[in-house]
């Protein structure tokens, strides 16, 4: 986490350069960056696992580079984690059952390729949407009264993606939807859920 | 939609600074962000069966009536079995017996060997309970060794080690074994059924009783299989 805080920062410094610069004529930039703020909603499965409805521990850093002038290529990492607390819930493997206060925690952590299409021009308001494919890397954690078992297990997953663009200026906020859904490895089962990502960045 | 830069500038500066905030609050909560408000959060109950053993049948049952401190058979750094609720223990666990349908007799300690004037038990229950700085029960053995019985004494047998976790704990153990099935080359008992009630050494006094009645009455709850269908 340090690394995406320290990440965080060298943007924020960054961010505060480009806003001591004079409000000059805009023109289209080949890179788009970005910081978020990803919600979660697990479903199906991962749902029932987590029993989670929706969880705001999440933050996403994305960059974006245009290689038509309604295209793009890029890459993110972003890091998401849904949790939650359950009562005498009863587990039952072969013949253990085990009941007591049972804590569960997925932390994901999406590395992405993608691939977006927009509508619109630079400048105005962009709808768009696209692709993003890549691994999930998720620590997969129970705990059940003291005992706990834990793993990481890496994922292959995709997730399509809605969303829009609100630049002004050189800065632009975003909004995105994606839903995610990755393989199962290891002990842990396919994952899926939906993210709500709350960003800002610039282009 | 278009912004002019001023505008953009002073909204985006905010929404930055407030998108900043709630992004490095995000970090600073860990990753595994639920809390333990209460130690009977802690708590848990484990139950384990022997898959070829069907309870049905049986009828009788018999149980020592000490708890075993079993600090003296783990290696670890544990401490002195804390006796003040093995009367409520050893209750709870008649209570729940009982309400299964067994019959509890009791042994002729007077003779040697011992007899059992009311008839032999179909299981016997040994109750260990150990304390500890470190370390939390979570073995299944699924054969015991077998115990004597000191004439005009209690109960005596010894007892497996066990695996540990490490958490600062206490464990209750309850193990059914089939006084039926014995293997004399190896002296084993086969075990049939075991209970492991989890945390019970924190907290006050009377939070300690009703988690160790409620420990063991879910022990049975979800040990359906247990309950007897003989008359």
């Amino acid at each position: 986490m340090r690394v995406v805080l320290l990440a965080l920062l060298l943007v924020l410094v960054s961010g505060g350069q480009v806003l001591a610069q004079p409000y000059g004529d805009y023109y289209p930039r080949e890179f788009l960056w970005g910081i978020s703020w990803n919600l979660g909603i697990p479903t199906g499965d991962t749902a029932d696992y987590t029993k989670s409805y929706l969880s705001g521990r999440g933050l996403g850093l994305e960059g974006r580079k245009f290689i038509k002038p309604n295209w793009t290529l890029g890459a993110s990492f972003s890091w998401n984690v849904l949790n939650a607390q359950k009562f005498n819930t009863i587990q039952t493997e072969d013949n253990l059952t085990i009941s007591g206060n049972q804590r569960t925690y997925l932390n994901i952590f999406p590395l992405l390729v993608n691939a977006h299409y927009y509508l619109g021009y630079y400048g105005d308001l962009r709808p768009y949407f696209g692709l993003n494919a890549g691994a999930y890397i998720i620590e997969n954690r129970l705990e059940i009264g003291l005992y706990s078992t834990q793993e990481t297990n890496w994922h292959f997953g995709v997730a399509p993606e809605i969303g829009v663009l609100l630049p002004a200026g050189r800065f632009l906020g975003f909004f995105n939807v994606r839903y995610n859904w990755t393989t199962d490895s290891g002990m842990t089962p396919e994952v899926t859920y939906w993210g709500f990502n709350l960003g800002l960045g610039l282009q | 939609m278009k912004v002019s830069g001023f505008e953009g500038y002073r909204y985006l500066k905010h929404a930055l600074l407030i998108l900043m905030l709630l992004g490095i609050s995000a970090v600073f909560i860990a990753c595994h962000p639920e809390s333990v408000s209460d130690v009977g959060d802690l708590d848990a109950v484990i139950t384990q069966r022997d898959s070829s053993t069907d309870f049905g049948p049986f009828r009788r049952w018999a149980m020592p009536d000490t708890i075993v401190d079993m600090s003296e058979y783990v290696e670890g750094d544990t401490n002195e079995w804390n006796d003040a609720n093995n009367d409520l223990i050893l209750t709870d666990i008649a209570r729940n017996m009982q309400q299964l349908g067994y019959t509890r007799v009791e042994p002729d300690t007077t003779q040697d060997p011992i007899t059992w004037p009311n008839g032999e038990p179909d299981v016997i229950i040994l109750v260990g309970g150990l304390s500890s700085n470190g370390y939390v029960l979570s073995s299944w053995y699924p054969w015991y060794p077998g115990w004597g019985w000191y004439p005009g004494g209690g109960w005596y047998y010894p007892w497996p080690i066990t695996t540990v976790q490490n958490f600062k704990t206490g464990t209750i153990v309850m193990n059914m074994i089939n006084f039926g099935e014995y293997d004399p080359d190896q002296d084993l008992y086969k075990g049939s059924w075991q209970g492991i009630i989890n945390g019970v050494s924190e907290g006050s006094s009377a939070s300690i009783e009703s988690r160790i009645t409620r420990g063991i009455d879910q022990a049975y709850t979800q040990s359906p299989y247990l309950k007897t269908t003989a008359k």
